[in-house]
């Protein structure tokens, strides 16, 4: 154990850490509420062989569950269990002690561990803590049987996981098994994966803290390779996001926006080479949400929908030559053969490849995972797209791409249009309270002919002022007679924290609304 | 040359629906396209022309051409080098750093220099134009031998003639050249830098349009090891940014006139020292002096140099959360931060940045409050580099803790 002089224990005074913020429809790496780790692949043929690591990492100090669930990669689920995470703890995973050994990672919360064999905790962690439903914790190592059902189900073949149906795709190598990882924040020990009843919801499972992070790794002993990242990290706001909402579950929780998780992109930037330093050239990862329901399928047969294409697919060399993989545009036929490099949900890809050939050694990509023109539309469609380049037998470097547009603008109303803002309101405030924010659409819409649709708000500090985000999408219907009120515009309704006394401003677009608090009355501020 | 099965008919229309850059989502260090790219750090081993090197591309995202104006700093926040790259719409530039510390400057050219395009030619989506200013700057010529001689010594921590024989950088005494790089948006070609008047604001040389995306490569090809990241995207917003912090706050004061988003000041990073990855972790960072740094006479650094460690801001956690703190309880010395410079590499478990566990995590709070340093905030980035000895590597950007548009001010392990 290395220690030097300067190094002590510090006997430190406990203080309750603040919530990891919220900085939503970003791609970052702030600690969320769901991590993805977007791909991952294991050779079980070769002790080793190909596996991925990956570690979940809790960034409060209040104890956390974690539930993680594998999935194929065609997106059925094959397996859940949960983690129990103290403050400031880390849990490191290898997926080549599930698939092999049935091994699970050892954890248990207060009841189950009192004397904190299997989770201990630190100076700085808070009190461990215990959750319902945690009977099960710490999980004892899964069956052989159960193990060779999972292998199966990873690798394309019959399993009896689903009554000998397939789940995956049978790339006719038996021994490697591909899939996904989601890793949600949960208030209770469950079975339940995100396509259950009652995962999602006011009594749901999930929860809504944004306190998990974490990277995975690609690893190759064999051929010496390696790649990092940070596992996804998919942040929640409950408030921001409520019915037709697009987000990262929506297609489990059918449009409601009861998971409140942003939603990833569709379009997508990823650079390739082929040649220097890197001759092994370049591999796409991409992750994909289906629009399949997640569900094994006779062996011999696809899910509908299966293989996915893609809205776009351009590939540029260095000197910005073009050649157009696939395109779409309304009223021009399609062509007539379409790639589909990223047919399922959790895909690796090589870049110059049968299933992608790119013409040129060197240039990038531009790729809209959103569906093709002819495939239905799904208003859930997004993704994750990373890239690894090799040089061959030596190194190789692995990175997400530059992810285009933007993943929460206003344009992304499922169904309905987007409102433009028309008032921005705070209500009376109380010094060591939250002050409360009202949005209001501009316009006039009549009660009895506008549905809302979606009326979301979330707020975000900004040194001493407030940035909202509001979300506002309404459906209006000019049959029959409308009732002349304006009431039907509804409002989005969110909250800051608890304000000490002051100035603060808020700002919503082109909107700043300065208030006080204490005051006893509430102020507002209108669009030209 | 492989064939796609592909439809030429379609290019007018392909003009109207190929993406255009992101709306800017300012304050999340975001991997979209931005207005400034921060390679956060890079060396090239000039011992060995087969030693460690640094690689990085500029691309543009837009169909519109760009201006990216490039330079070259050392690791103590001395700006040494500026030159244009012009991209065509949808373009990408590679560089070496080598190549560009001998003097090999990416050659390129805009419309008005290059009428038939032999230099900087264009695909069928993307646009030409010209830009002011760019007349005998573009495309660049081949640095001096002067230039040369000045660029790596200066990156090396050795007097240079055309500092007036004064040093800039660490002096480390490896034969290894050492620095950042920023690469902004540019309305017209220039020899300034983001340190001179004139650069920022209405009239200036720095525009504001988030076009700019691009990746780096740390490569040692004897020892056989690559890590890779993007570009630190730092995103523009001047209505946002007016009268606040900023990425180059130091150059501009308060006005926010750069309207670029600030990075973090906290970052959380972890460590493995064993298992797959025997070669340990290492730690490669960039953080703000928040000083208009100048060359100095050798051997008499600036005064905020090294950065003190702030002991009472750093964390080092074993995965079973046991935290250890480095510290000292009475008449403490200043020890020398393991972050000393504004960029720079360094190994955890090392005599700079001693740990007592070999797998776990650390808690950095990078703000300073270094006497030379203007407070209250000191923004930075930060990266972690996992090695197998002799066998791979990774690396990948650290999580950070705040946003440096709301910097944490508080610490959540102790009272202040």
């Amino acid at each position: 154990m290395k220690r030097t002089a300067a190094l002590a224990l510090f006997s430190a005074v406990l203080i309750t850490a603040a919530p990891a913020r919220a900085d939503l429809c970003a791609v970052d790496h702030a600690p969320a509420a769901t991590l993805l780790l977007p791909y991952f692949e294991v050779d079980l043929a070769n002790p080793a062989g190909r596996t991925t690591l990956f570690s979940v990492n809790n960034a409060g100090d209040k104890s956390v569950l974690a539930h993680v669930v594998l999935w194929t990669d065609l997106a059925v689920p094959t397996l859940a269990f949960d983690v129990y995470l103290t403050g400031y703890d880390v849990q490191t995973i290898n997926l080549r002690d599930i698939f092999t050994t049935g091994t699970l990672p050892r954890t248990a919360d207060n009841e189950r561990d009192p004397s904190d064999i299997y989770s201990p905790r630190g100076q700085f962690s808070f009190s461990d803590v215990s959750f319902p439903g945690c009977e099960g914790l710490p999980p004892q190592p899964l069956p052989a049987s159960l193990a060779d059902s999972l292998q199966r189900a990873h690798s394309g073949r019959p399993s009896s996981l689903f009554q000998n149906q397939c789940a995956g795709v049978d790339r006719n190598q038996p021994q490697v098994v591909r899939g996904y990882v989601t890793v949600d924040v949960v208030k209770r020990c469950t079975t339940l994966r995100p396509g259950d009843p009652g995962y999602f919801g006011a009594d749901g499972v999930a929860g809504f803290d944004n306190v998990l992070w974490g990277d995975f790794f690609q690893v190759d002993p064999g051929g010496r390779f390696a790649q990092g990242d940070s596992l996804v990290r998919i942040e929640a706001s409950p408030d921001r996001f409520g019915p037709g909402s697009r987000t990262f579950y929506g297609r489990y929780v059918q449009g409601s926006g009861a998971d409140g998780r942003e939603p990833l992109a569709t379009a997508w930037a990823s650079r390739y080479l082929n040649g220097g330093p890197f001759d092994g050239g370049t591999d796409l990862i991409a992750w994909r949400s289906v629009p399949w329901a997640g569900s094994s399928f006779p062996c011999g047969t696809r899910p509908a929908g299966f293989p996915q294409a893609q809205q776009e697919l351009f590939a540029f060399d260095e000197e910005e030559n073009v050649q157009l993989a696939n395109q779409s545009f309304p009223g021009i036929p399609p062509p007539t053969v379409i790639l589909t490099p990223f047919p399922g949900a959790a895909n690796r890809v090589r870049i110059g490849g049968p299933d992608l050939p790119v013409p040129f050694d060197f240039g990038w990509l531009l790729l809209d995972l959103a569906p093709f023109v002819n495939a239905p539309p799904d208003p859930y469609a997004q993704g994750w797209v990373g890239q690894v380049s090799s040089a061959q037998g030596r190194f190789s470097v692995g990175f997400q791409s530059t992810h285009l547009g933007g993943l929460c603008a206003a344009d992304r109303c499922p169904s309905g249009q987007p409102a433009a803002v028309g008032e921005l309101c705070v209500g009376p405030t109380v010094a060591g309270q939250p002050a409360h924010f009202t949005v209001a659409p501009q316009g006039c819409f009549s009660s009895s002919c506008t549905q809302i649709v979606h009326a979301g708000c979330a707020v975000q500090h900004d040194g001493s002022d407030f940035r909202l985000d509001a979300l506002v999408c309404l459906k209006t219907s000019n049959s029959g007679a409308c009732t002349p009120d304006c009431s039907g515009g509804g409002t989005a309704r969110c909250d800051t924290g608890a304000l000490a006394p002051g100035t603060y401003t808020a700002r919503l677009g082109t909107l700043a609304l300065t208030f006080q608090v204490p005051s006893a009355t509430g102020s507002c501020v209108t669009a030209p | 040359m492989r064939r796609l099965l592909l439809v030429w008919l379609l290019m007018l229309p392909v003009l109207a629906v190929v993406p255009r850059p992101s709306v800017a989502k300012t304050c999340a260090v975001d991997v979209v396209p931005a207005a400034t790219l921060l390679l956060p750090y890079f060396e090239v081993d000039l011992k060995s022309p087969a030693g460690r090197t640094t690689l990085m591309s500029i691309n543009n995202a837009s169909d519109k051409a760009a201006l990216a104006h490039v330079v070259l700093w050392t690791d103590l926040g001395v700006p040494t080098l500026a030159f244009d790259v012009y991209l065509t719409g949808y373009d990408i530039q590679t560089l070496n750093l080598r190549d560009v510390l001998a003097g090999r400057l990416p050659r390129t050219a805009d419309s008005i220099r290059d009428p038939a395009d032999t230099l900087s030619p264009q695909g069928d989506l993307s646009q030409d134009a010209s830009f002011p200013g760019c007349a005998g700057l573009l495309p660049p010529a081949p640095l001096s031998a002067a230039m040369v001689e000045h660029l790596t010594r200066s990156h090396q921590g050795f007097s240079s003639p055309l500092l007036q024989g004064k040093c800039a950088a660490q002096a480390l005494g490896d034969q290894v050249a050492r620095g950042y790089v920023t690469v902004d948006v540019a309305r017209q070609c220039s020899t300034l830098t983001p340190a001179d008047p004139g650069y920022f604001g209405l009239d200036g040389v720095a525009g504001n349009d988030n076009v700019l995306w691009g990746d780096f490569f740390l490569i040692d090809p004897a020892g056989d090891v690559a890590q890779g990241e993007n570009l630190v995207r730092i995103e523009s917003d001047p209505a946002r940014f007016a009268g606040r912090p900023t990425f180059y706050e130091r150059y501009v004061g308060a006005s926010g006139a750069d309207g670029r988003e600030p990075l973090p000041t906290v970052w959380d990073s972890r460590y493995l020292d064993g298992g797959a990855f025997t070669g340990g972790t290492d730690l490669i960072y960039w953080r703000d002096s928040r000083v208009r740094n100048q060359p100095f006479t050798c051997d008499h650094p600036p005064s905020w140099y090294p950065f003190p460690w702030e002991f009472e801001r750093t964390v080092i956690f074993d995965e079973e959360e046991h935290p250890a703190v480095p510290s000292c309880q009475v008449l403490c010395p200043t020890l020398r931060s393991p972050f000393p410079a504004e960029a720079g590499r360094v190994a955890v478990g090392s005599a700079s940045l001693p740990v007592p566990f070999q797998f776990g995590w650390l808690y950095l709070d990078m703000k300073t409050s270094a006497p030379a340093v203007a407070q209250p905030a000191t923004q930075s980035w930060l990266g972690s580099i996992h090695t197998a000895q002799g066998a791979f590597s990774v690396g990948y950007e650290a999580d950070p803790r705040d946003s440096g548009c709301t910097p944490e001010t508080a610490s959540p392990f102790f009272r202040q």
